[in-house]
């Protein structure tokens, strides 16, 4: 049994249809990302898996538990980090992790000590007297997934939880999340900062206009999203762009890139040497002054774009 | 001990309150207490009376000193309760929507209904605070002479339950979702509140009747007293129900519970009149229209898709589970058939009272109060039906139900003032099918014959109208019901699987 079992889910709003007969599975213990540009269906699809919205068609399933049909089932089993939220006024940071633990249910020693486990976790027992909506962002997004783990949850599903983060911030928040998936934990996750997501999920979900265009690990989408198993070569030209335009318009393996001030970038969408070379001896031999060249590997946000001029 | 010592000492001192307290009471006074309008409230009102018993102690007339200060008392206790307290809760619910913490405590073990309750008890409980710490200035008053301690300590337990009413009502109208919305009617409200206990407290008419009431010198004063508990206690429980509707859900049966113990006061309703003074029980259908209209615009509005997992209970009951769904299964469809429920119900509580034969102003009484009551539901019947023409798909049902409310309020003030300038009977005959156009018309020499043959065909054709509209609604709930069939007999699968392995 998955963790998370979706089956031909859709939601509309109207006319819109948010989300467009998703279906995905994310096996216990992984960490799964979510990707999608703004207003692909990410954070409608996390509503539902969190039971905060409901479908208008399909199924969702948490640990074998329909969210619908047993919301309350559910909400003891996830956690979940909205992408943004307020804090209260004339809250500190102890007495708003002291309401949640309460309102999940812990009493006395039992609540101090999940509560005291949490702020250890997140690092927030310095910040415990400081308000809770006068916290920086890194600040309130640790107090926000410290709040998400008060009862211990299977699953996580954090919803862009590093958005507006500085880089230190991102850093120790990639920290803690790392320590949960090692933990055991069920993570399933949406940022727009996809190498960050590389490297720290086993799968990774692409969405766009409600619907999955791929679903695998970071290597796969690499090297599957086109023929050049995962390199490429950039070559940078000065001198008149719009030679260079026409010119990679005729030529196998070559797409134009980049218009620059003093000249061009294409791309030799080939990790072949040979081919490589071919273009190369060309564009010398019609005159194309090439000032640098190099072998470059994909990124995810390449394939990511690949993946929609696919679509 | 050893537990004890390895937990922080800061973290320790989140046991200042019980953990029997409910987390949303907690949470909320901790909020509400250290709150800049709740210290303002509460300085303010202890320094406004302390000015003002002073002031009245250096009255000339000694007599009235006393009177006087019962008179600013209660219309201090009254306005922070009544008004600003009130007016605190009409962003309880919209503000943690709009902040997006309520996604945060509904996916907690906090039911919706915890949740709204923790809200308004916590708001209550400032109240009580503020009450009580005007106290001493009702015992100082005690010492001007000529109080009526029975009488003024009911006054001011009234005005408590007043304050919870509207309260709860504010609370109710928070989960609104258009914020300018909720300002009006909110900001309307408390002016209209506000000058109500003015006027009440200082005027001859309002506070006699008040003090004759709150003595129970007269056996009816008891009954209308009981009533009035019971009509506040209700509109509060409604108000707190219909919020935590807007966040509970949709796996959440609301509406089947509230509609039966809608009924059960009901019949409270009619157990008092039954007991009560012949002359008192005339008043029984306005009482049954105060219950009816609250619970009726509720479930007119209620959305109608839910989950199978609320069809199951009404499954296991086989044909009477059956019946029951088509008057108490959630959504605007059933609550349609409900309507006709407490129409009924208005009916037989004008068999209550059986005016003298001699009595002029009563003739025709039962024929008048059924006619009222055709129009008043027509009245609410009305707009639904507007709404399931033009905004059928709308999400927010409620909102729209109460814009063509308002709208057809506008039309019949309109049409009223053409009236009135033209002087001519035939526009409200042209437009005798507002329903509101429909009190006018008779207001105006229609006989009680032709006005009876003319409001309960009304009535029927609307909610035939808004009947016809809902085959959709019945569809999905038919299809839930079968859903539902077969996640019982997987259920009963499972244990007899269970059973025949153990």
């Amino acid at each position: 049994m998955s963790a998370i079992s979706v089956k031909n889910l859709y939601r509309y709003f109207g006319k819109l249809k948010a989300v467009d007969g998703l279906s995905f599975e994310v096996p216990h213990g992984s960490v799964c990302g979510f990707i999608g540009a703004n207003g692909a269906g990410k954070t409608t699809t996390m509503r539902m898996l969190a039971t905060l919205d409901y479908p208008t068609m399909g199924s969702i399933e948490i640990c074998g538990i329909n969210v619908v049909n047993h919301p309350d089932k559910v909400r003891s089993l996830l956690g979940w980090m909205p992408d943004h939220f307020g804090n209260y006024d004339h809250m500190t940071v102890l007495e708003y992790l002291d309401f949640y633990a309460r309102a999940l249910g812990y009493k006395g020693k039992e609540r101090q000590m999940r509560i005291q486990e949490v702020m250890e976790f997140a690092d927030l027992i310095p910040l415990a007297d400081r308000l809770s909506n006068k916290l920086s962002k890194g600040m309130t997004q640790r107090l926000c997934l410290g709040r998400a783990l008060i009862h211990d949850p299977q699953v996580l599903i954090l919803d862009e939880p590093a958005a507006g983060l500085d880089p230190k911030a991102r850093v120790e928040l990639k920290h803690l999340i790392r320590i949960l998936a090692e933990e055991g934990k069920t993570i399933f996750i949406s940022s727009h900062i996809l190498s960050e997501l590389g490297e720290m999920c086993d799968s990774l979900l692409f969405i766009n206009d409600g619907r999955i265009v791929h679903h695998g690990d970071a290597d796969s989408l690499l090297q599957g999203s086109d023929s050049t198993g995962g390199f490429f070569y950039d070559v940078q030209v000065v001198g008149d762009a719009t030679k260079l335009v026409d010119w990679a318009v005729t030529s196998p393996y070559v797409e134009f890139i980049e218009d620059r001030k003093r000249g061009g970038k294409i791309r030799i969408d080939s990790e072949d040497p040979e081919v490589a070379a071919d273009v190369l001896r060309r564009m010398v031999k019609d005159g194309l002054p090439i000032i640098d060249f190099h072998k470059e590997q994909r990124n995810l946000e390449d394939a990511f774009i690949d993946i929609l001029e696919k679509q | 001990m050893s537990e004890e010592s390895t937990i922080h000492p800061t973290i320790q001192r989140t046991s200042d309150f019980s953990d029997k307290l409910s987390p949303m009471l907690v949470k909320e006074l901790r909020q509400g207490l250290k709150g800049t309008t709740f210290i303002i409230l509460f300085i303010a009102i202890q320094a406004i009376l302390a000015f003002l018993i002073l002031g009245q102690s250096f009255s000339s007339s000694y007599d009235n000193t006393g009177r006087g200060i019962s008179t600013s008392v209660f219309i201090c206790i009254a306005l922070a309760t009544c008004v600003v307290q009130p007016l605190r809760a009409i962003s309880a619910i919209g503000s943690e929507v709009k902040e997006n913490t309520i996604d945060l405590m509904v996916i907690t073990k906090l039911s919706a209904w915890r949740i709204v309750f923790g809200k308004w008890i916590s708001l209550v409980s400032q109240s009580a605070l503020i009450i009580a710490a005007v106290t001493p200035y009702l015992i100082l008053r005690y010492f001007f002479g000529g109080m009526q301690l029975f009488t003024e300590l009911t006054i001011l337990f009234t005005i408590f339950l007043f304050s919870t009413g509207l309260t709860a009502l504010f609370i109710g109208l928070s989960s609104v979702p258009y914020a300018i919305l909720r300002g009006l009617i909110g900001i309307s409200g408390a002016f209209i509140f506000g000058w109500s206990i003015i006027m009440i407290f200082l005027a001859p008419f309002g506070v006699n009747p008040l003090y004759e009431l709150c003595s129970f010198q007269e056996p009816e004063s008891i009954y209308a007293y009981l009533l009035l508990m019971l009509s506040t206690v209700y509109i509060a429980w409604l108000a707190l129900d219909y919020a935590a509707g807007g966040i509970a859900p949709i796996s959440e049966n609301r509406a089947t519970p509230r509609r039966l113990i809608c009924l059960g006061i009901i019949a409270i309703l009619f157990f008092i009149f039954s007991l009560s003074p012949a002359d008192f029980s005339e008043a029984a259908p306005a009482f049954m229209l105060i219950l009816a209209i609250p619970i009726s615009i509720i479930s007119l509005t209620e959305h109608p898709y839910t989950t199978p997992t609320v069809s199951i209970p009404f499954i296991k009951k086989g044909i009477l589970g059956r019946i029951s769904s088509l008057f108490f299964y959630p959504g605007w469809a059933s609550g349609l058939n409900f309507v006709i429920i407490l129409f009924l119900l208005t009916l037989l509580s004008t068999l209550f009272y059986e005016p003298a034969s001699h009595s002029w102003h009563n003739d025709n009484y039962h024929v008048k109060m059924i006619t009222v009551s055709s129009i008043c539901f027509s009245c609410l019947v009305f707009p639904l039906l507007l709404v399931r023409l033009f905004f059928k798909n709308k999400q927010q049902p409620f909102v729209f139900y109460l814009g063509a409310i308002i709208s057809t309020g506008i039309l019949w003030l309109i049409l009223v003032i053409i009236q009135e300038e033209t002087n001519s009977r035939g526009i409200y005959t042209i437009f005798f099918w507002i329903p509101p156009i429909q009190f006018s018309l008779f207001d105006r020499g229609a006989t009680e014959e032709t006005a009876i043959a003319i409001a309960i065909p009304a009535f029927l054709i609307y909610w035939l109208a808004c009947f016809a509209t809902s085959r959709e609604s019945w569809k999905h709930i038919r299809d839930n019901d079968r859903q539902a069939k077969v996640i019982i007999e997987a259920e009963q699968n499972l244990k007899t699987n269970e059973q025949s392995s153990s």
